[in-house]
């Protein structure tokens, strides 16, 4: 068998998923805006990520890219990103508790 | 104390705006990356004595969805900002996905992340300073179960005593045996995964500054996963690991895969 | 062997699900087997009339599963089932998982 020198690969969307999801600094700060421990995707989310194909980093950006520009521009707040009566309610309580 | 913060956003109410923080840089007077962050948002920084938060302004709730596109587009992004961070400033501290830092009544949330820069400013350079000079890699073992199966029958005594006693035996018989024979050379297998496993955790530690184990990935057609691991590497000793896993992957049998270089989100 | 297959029934994958469980069964049984046989409270005439009904039972499986063609029915429903148990495996060493199970989303795609 040949010696060929190891080649270092590019990550790809499951070797992001862990390292962004789980990894990275914790901070634990009534500043902050947490799930109180309970982590962002579940388990079914997580098999369809790890399951989906390689996704290069231009990959998926491309498509997210064309339909940003599609939308209006000067719009303050993306859809998606409104506060709902529910969510503002359990804000105001984090905020007032220590 | 220069405070500086480049918001394109003026005049929101503090209540309902978030930072969205990627990661911690340390900040001299470099001009933030031309980077787009999560759903298009404009990535700037917020930079506090010498040390920068590179946040994009969002609603003050997380980023939650079941659409399994989306989120893997949310990790793109995100991982996108923090590797342009970390090209840009050579050293660089993750955030976990979601960190989004809230305004209160009397604060906004940009003025929230420059306390917080403030508040854990020694800690926060003891860790980046922890970080420099040093990259992330994945590193991923896996053999070829055929031709390792085949070595341990080789090796095993008691297999190949039974597999001698096989050919003599009737239908039935041979047919338990052949169970028997499986279960041992499963056995067989496993044994060699641990010695194999703590060998390679060895020879790698012994060229990294820190060593994690992830948890193995199943599911690859005849071939299995034995090693899964990130490593926190200095990268003057980055030839040494190479080496090491050249060695490994030229051994019959095995073959690894190398990710990286990364920035170090599992070493923070 | 003739077998009535009703198309409904094939659609629905409900003979994958079947066939996967009668080969579970029969790995179970296989396993049994062997532990017995290893234990020494089985004679050698036992031994391979268990081996030859076993024999039986694994190519009558495999007869049915080429001749409906649910060979990869059967693959898909055992994958799915080892799946389950890692995830529930991995559910009791971290409980937190389950919380996000039923969550509704709060950002639309």
């Amino acid at each position: 068998m040949a010696m060929e020198p190891m080649a270092r690969h590019r990550a790809t969307l499951v070797d992001l998923l862990d390292r962004v999801l789980d990894h990275g600094v914790i901070i634990n700060a009534d500043i902050i805006i947490t799930l109180a421990g309970v982590p962002l995707v579940g388990i079914n989310l997580r098999a369809a990520l790890a399951g989906m194909d390689t996704m290069t980093k231009y990959g998926v950006m491309s498509d997210w890219d064309e339909r940003i520009r599609a939308e209006e521009s000067g719009s303050e707040v993306l859809p998606g990103h409104q506060l709902t009566a529910q969510h503002a309610v359990s804000l105001a309580t984090a905020t007032t508790a220590r | 104390m220069e405070t500086q913060v480049q918001s394109p956003i003026e005049g929101r109410d503090t209540k309902t705006t978030g930072c969205y923080v990627y990661c911690v840089v340390p900040y001299a007077y470099e001009v933030c990356p031309d980077v787009t962050g999560i759903e298009g948002c404009r990535v700037y920084a917020i930079v506090h004595r010498g040390l920068g938060a590179i946040v994009h302004d969002c609603a003050a709730q997380p980023y939650r969805s079941e659409d399994a596109h989306l989120v893997a587009s949310w990790v793109m992004a995100h991982h996108r900002v923090v590797e342009a961070a970390w090209e840009r400033w050579g050293t660089v501290l993750p955030l976990t996905f979601n960190t989004i830092v809230k305004g209160a009544d009397e604060r906004s949330a940009v003025e929230n992340t420059r306390m917080w820069l403030d508040v854990e400013h020694e800690w926060l350079r003891a860790r980046l300073s922890s970080l420099t000079g040093k990259v992330e890699y994945g590193i991923q073992v896996f053999w070829d179960t055929e031709t390792i199966a085949r070595t341990v029958a080789v090796t095993n005594s008691e297999v190949r005593k039974l597999q001698e006693e096989i050919e003599s035996k009737p239908r039935g018989l041979a047919y338990m045996y052949r169970q028997k024979l499986e279960n041992l050379l499963r056995k067989g297998l496993e044994a060699r995964a641990a010695e194999e496993f703590k060998d390679l955790y060895a020879r790698i530690s012994r060229c990294t500054a820190n060593v994690r184990a992830e948890k193995v990935k199943n599911g690859e057609l005849g071939r299995q996963m034995l090693v899964n691991l990130s490593c926190l590497v200095c990268q003057d000793r980055f030839p040494d690991l190479q080496a090491e896993l050249d060695q490994v992957n030229n051994t019959e049998g095995f073959s690894v895969r190398l990710v990286g270089p990364l920035p170090p989100y599992s070493f923070c | 062997m003739i077998l009535d297959v009703n198309e409904g029934d094939l659609k629905n994958g409900v003979l994958g699900l079947v066939v996967a469980l009668v080969e579970i069964v029969k790995d179970v049984l296989q396993l049994q087997a062997v532990k017995r046989m290893e234990g020494g409270s089985l004679t050698e005439q036992e031994v391979e009339r268990l081996g030859e009904a076993l024999m039986d039972l694994e190519s009558a499986i495999d007869k049915i599963k080429v001749e409906i063609g649910i060979t990869e029915s059967v693959k898909a429903v055992r994958d799915g089932l080892d799946r389950a148990v890692d995830d529930v495996i991995e559910g009791i060493l971290n409980p937190g998982v389950w919380e996000m199970a039923g969550m509704p989303s709060s950002r639309g795609g």
